[in-house]
């Protein structure tokens, strides 16, 4: 036994003797005069939430490529570097430690779920970088740290536009909730309740599923006896077609109603019959006349064979709202980029205009959309 | 390769130690970088988890699926300690794996009677019902949102936020758990447990109360892991149910697999290699993992023992070439 | 044996079903035949790499060869067909009739055909066949069914591989059912799985067909009843009091596992 430690001893430290390797040398950068500015991706590229993470990657590689088309930032190349974080907290916070040590990387993009942004929130707030999600949704997440900003909005905003939507615009007065039991679905379960009780609804019945899901008749049947007005759908849009199929099966009839995130192609082709009148609100609309959303859209398709999501649209958001306040900025200095990007006002992005909050939150404007003839419609009242 | 470094290292004992002890305390020094030495610290943290699974299959002769469902009570019972009642790190962290270790007791004395297939399906059950309290349990846990704000640990009053401080104290505990274990290994109840690991009536007829003392190893071990568990979440300082997952089990699991189950150089050497290996291979971005399961396949296939695992473990007739030809009968292996 | 792989080797067969409905020949039964074919080929590799490679070596090395094969399978459809939640082409999906309120469709009759089927092709191949007596003995003993002049080799490697076929086509099965299929789609009815088979009695057959009823149950139950965010809990509870006091399951035979 002894003799195993001793020798084996060895090889542990030799292998830690290894590690600099492939630290890569440590030089001094003057990222002013360098030619180029690099930004990091954290995003999941593998592992259960892999499907969002290759939207992030295709998306901000796209919006550096457009931009670097147009003349660059502060006349300089944006270069990209990306890390998988596997959706695992360790990992994101693992990558967060090895962007913000890397003196050329200016800023952070990512990750994916909230959980993995708050695991790597201290590591951008003790080192002063820069960390902007596309979709980090947590409440906790952007008040919780001055470096830390969303582009998403907050179920704070969401929530209540679609209670008065429900409410004023569909007048329904009961409603069941089905949520997934993450940190998106609890947000979005509180705040869509908390308004539409206040407004004089009532919240008949509240249920939530886990991750991975996909019988979802046992909840359905029991909400289905409790006859609500409406159903209330917090899923994303693979499990809001699942929901959707097996409610049909179950011959419930009834209005469906969810948030922003079941806008998506994939949810007309996986739901067919069964999404039909669906009604939800959208931020960013592939059938947006406006220019710039047209030409992403179309570009995005070209490319990858598939329509943008909300999520995709998202992540190209992050990227040119970055650039634009490298560019205010005026420097590669990672303090006067928090600083400009904190004043960022009304920027035009394709989900619409974005203003931080003074905690790094941005506020949304919703169009009321519903699905109808089998496609996403914009609903006038 | 692996003999000779042994021998060396037999020879010259006292050198190695001393080479190796400052090798550990310098690393701060070689590495220079946070991003390292966090990889380091994470390192040292998954030490003691791999310790002390291996601790629990040396001593049992089963592995648990529930490792990380009392790594996460250790971090979350420590967090919400120093959060909620304000409670010194000094005495969060004993509380921690004091509560996982007991916890791990009933576990232990309900489930260590099942065969190994049941006891794998017991321990994961085990694991999710875990996962799914925490999930539920808003009022103290606050479900999926996770515990934010973790206050660093403070030491008579010193508080340890600097990477390099951190280093050490998870290296202080990492060396006494690992010490501790060994110590265990080498007592008199371990080289029992070890001569008799395979042959479960006859160390109970040596008069070996062999479930109390499997009870005791499995709480132990779980002891461990909750202390892990509350230097993981001091130092992350944000934690949430899924950070404890079956998967993170899984993960430690293939560690001491990997490494060399019953060995106590074995868990290490896992836990140093699949720790390093994702930042190693970050390059290949989604096809790391698919290399990541290959390997694994390829490593356990032909060194089913381990990378630092003894063969010894293994019953005499085990022969790696068996795939390539059609297997002797047990006459012929009787013979030869 | 353990193998940890089968919710990934199902989650296969539904991408097989998939290629050959969109690509090659729109038809569920040949879908269905396809499934199997790579279910079993699956079954085939794994056995013989972790398990036939790794026999006599301690069962974790075993354990942690499917962990591999698990993640190898899964992060190999994220690379092939891309992480996107795919669709499978409606099959059968008309209402064949009616019970009071809830319509059975034509897919879900003939799920409960082929599961009948298995049911009873398979109490067939394990109680009169030479093949299904040596599953039988090898389950026993498999020491003393191979002095007895059975080919342990054999018996251990038609097993996994006849688990892994029906992996395979449940999960062509299931894509069409939920008709949605992605490469993370395995891990839940892998667990789900074992449960059943525990409830069940994991010797038994009828045992496990009826343990997965009985999951079901106990799951639509403790949702009426307690709460759907408990549901899985109740399930892992009863799990873990079966495993201690009927660890033989409802319908399984005392035996040696």
């Amino acid at each position: 036994m002894n003799r195993n430690v001793k020798g084996l001893v060895v090889l542990l430290a030799l292998s830690l003797l290894a590690m600099p390797l492939f630290a890569g040398g440590k030089q001094e950068v003057n990222n002013d005069e360098s030619d180029t500015i690099h930004i990091a991706l954290t995003a999941p590229l593998s592992g259960d939430y892999a499907e969002y993470g290759t939207n992030f990657q295709r998306s901000v590689e796209m919006g550096i490529e457009f931009i670097n088309k147009a003349g660059g930032v502060l006349g300089k190349d944006l270069v990209l570097s990306v890390g998988d974080s596997k959706g695992d907290p360790k990992e994101s916070a693992t990558l967060a430690q090895k962007w913000t040590s890397d003196p050329t990387i200016v800023a952070e993009i990512g990750d994916f779920t909230s959980t993995c942004c708050m695991a790597s929130q201290p590591i951008y707030d003790q080192s002063e970088m820069v960390q902007l999600s596309p979709t980090a949704s947590h409440s906790d997440f952007a008040p919780g740290s001055d470096w830390s900003f969303g582009i998403v909005g907050t179920q704070a905003g969401e929530g209540p536009f679609m209670a008065d939507f429900a409410y004023n615009g569909l007048g329904l007065r009961t409603i069941a909730v089905i949520n997934i039991n993450n940190d998106w679905g609890i947000d979005t379960q509180k705040y869509f309740s908390e308004a539409f009780e206040k407004l004089g609804g009532v919240i008949i019945a509240t249920e939530s599923y886990f991750d991975g899901e996909k019988d979802f008749t046992a909840i359905l049947t029991k909400m289905k006896a409790t006859k609500p007005d409406a159903l209330f759908m917090a899923a994303m849009y693979n499990d809001g077609a699942l929901i959707s199929k097996q409610r049909v099966k179950l011959g419930w009839d009834v209005v469906v109603v969810g948030p922003s995130s079941l806008y998506s192609e994939q949810l007309l082709t996986l739901g067919g019959d069964a999404v039909e009148g669906l009604y939800t609100n959208v931020s960013f609309f592939t059938e947006d006349p406006a220019e710039d959303v047209q030409f992403y859209v179309t570009e995005f398709e070209s490319r990858y064979g598939v329509k943008p999501n909300f999520h995709a649209a998202l992540a190209f958001d992050a990227i040119n709202i970055l650039a634009a306040a490298i560019e205010k900025a005026g420097t590669t200095d990672r303090t006067a980029i928090k600083e400009a990007l904190a004043k960022t006002t009304d920027f035009k992005a394709l989900t619409g205009s974005i203003t931080f909050t003074p905690v790094g939150d941005a506020v949304k404007q919703y169009t009321k959309v519903w699905i109808t003839d089998g496609k996403f419609k914009v609903y006038n009242d | 390769m692996i003999a000779e470094i042994k021998k060396f290292a037999e020879k010259n004992k006292l050198v190695v130690t001393i080479a190796v002890a400052a090798l550990l305390l310098l690393i701060p020094l070689i590495l220079g970088s946070p991003y390292l030495l966090r990889v380091a610290i994470m390192i040292c943290i998954f030490v003691i988890l791999s310790s002390s699974l291996n601790l629990i299959i040396g001593f049992t002769g089963m592995f648990s699926l529930a490792h990380a469902a009392f790594y996460g009570i250790g971090a979350y019972c420590s967090a919400l300690l120093s959060i909620k009642v304000g409670l010194p790190f000094l005495i969060t962290l004993p509380l921690a794996g004091i509560l996982a270790g007991l916890i791990g007791a009933i576990i232990g004395l309900a489930t260590l009677r099942l065969r190994e297939t049941f006891l794998v399906f017991g321990t994961l059950a085990f694991g999710e019902i875990v996962r799914i309290v925490i999930m539920n349990w808003t009022s103290l846990t606050r479900g999926p949102m996770g515990i934010p704000g973790i206050p660093f640990p403070k030491i008579f009053g010193f508080e340890i936020s600097n990477y390099t401080h951190y280093y050490y104290m998870v290296l202080f505990f990492a060396v006494i758990v690992v010490l501790l274990i060994r110590r265990l290994y080498n007592s008199r109840v371990g080289r029992a447990f070890i001569a008799l690991r395979e042959d479960e009536t006859g160390a109970a007829s040596m008069g070996v109360n062999v479930f109390a003392y499997k009870v005791w190893a499995f709480a132990l071990g779980c002891f461990f892991a909750g202390i892990a568990g509350a230097l993981y979440a001091h130092f992350v300082r944000y934690i949430s149910a899924d950070q404890f997952g079956v998967n993170e089990s899984f993960a430690i699991l293939t560690m001491v697999a990997l490494g060399g189950t019953g060995s106590i150089i074995g868990p290490i050497v896992g836990a140093v290699i699949l720790m390093v290996f994702p930042e190693l291979f970050r390059f290949l971005a989604e096809y790391r993992m698919v290399l990541y399961g290959l390997i694994l396949i390829v490593i356990m296939m032909f060194k089913p023992e381990g990378i630092a695992g003894f063969k010894g473990m293994f019953p005499r007739d085990f022969d790696m070439m068996s795939i390539f030809k059609r297997k002797k009968s047990k006459t012929e292996v009787e013979e030869a | 044996m353990v193998n940890f792989a089968l919710g990934e080797i199902y989650m296969f067969g539904a991408f097989t079903g998939w290629l050959v409905v969109t690509y090659i020949c729109p038809n569920i039964f040949v879908a269905m035949a396809a499934g199997i074919a790579v279910g079993w080929l699956l079954g085939f590799i794994i056995e013989k790499s972790a398990f036939k490679a790794l026999r006599g070596a301690p069962h974790i090395a075993s354990l942690i060869c499917t962990l591999g094969f698990s993640v190898l399978l899964k992060e190999l459809a994220n690379v092939l067909f891309g992480a996107e939640t795919k669709s499978m082409p409606d099959f059968f999906s008309s209402s064949a009739l009616t019970i009071g309120q809830a319509n059975i469709t034509w897919l879900q009759i003939i799920m409960i055909l082929t599961a009948a089927i298995i049911l009873i092709g398979l109490q067939l191949f394990i109680y009169k066949t030479r093949m299904g007596l040596g599953i039988r003995a090898v389950s026993m003993d498999h020491q003393a069914a191979g002095l007895m002049g059975i080919n342990v080799d054999r018996v251990i490697s038609v097993a996994f591989s006849l688990s892994g076929a029906l992996a395979g086509l449940v999960g062509v099965l299931g894509a069409t059912y939920y008709n949605a299929l992605n490469p993370h789609m395995g891990f839940s009815p892998g667990m789900k799985g074992f449960t059943a088979a525990v409830f069940g009695g994991i010797t038994s057959i009828p045992g496990a067909i009826l343990g997965g009823y009985l999951l079901g149950i106990i799951e639509n139950l403790s949702v009426q009843v307690v709460s759907s965010g408990y549901r899985d809990f109740i399930a892992y509870l009863i799990l873990i009091l079966f495993l201690l006091f009927r660890p033989n399951g409802i319908l399984g035979k005392k035996s040696k596992l």
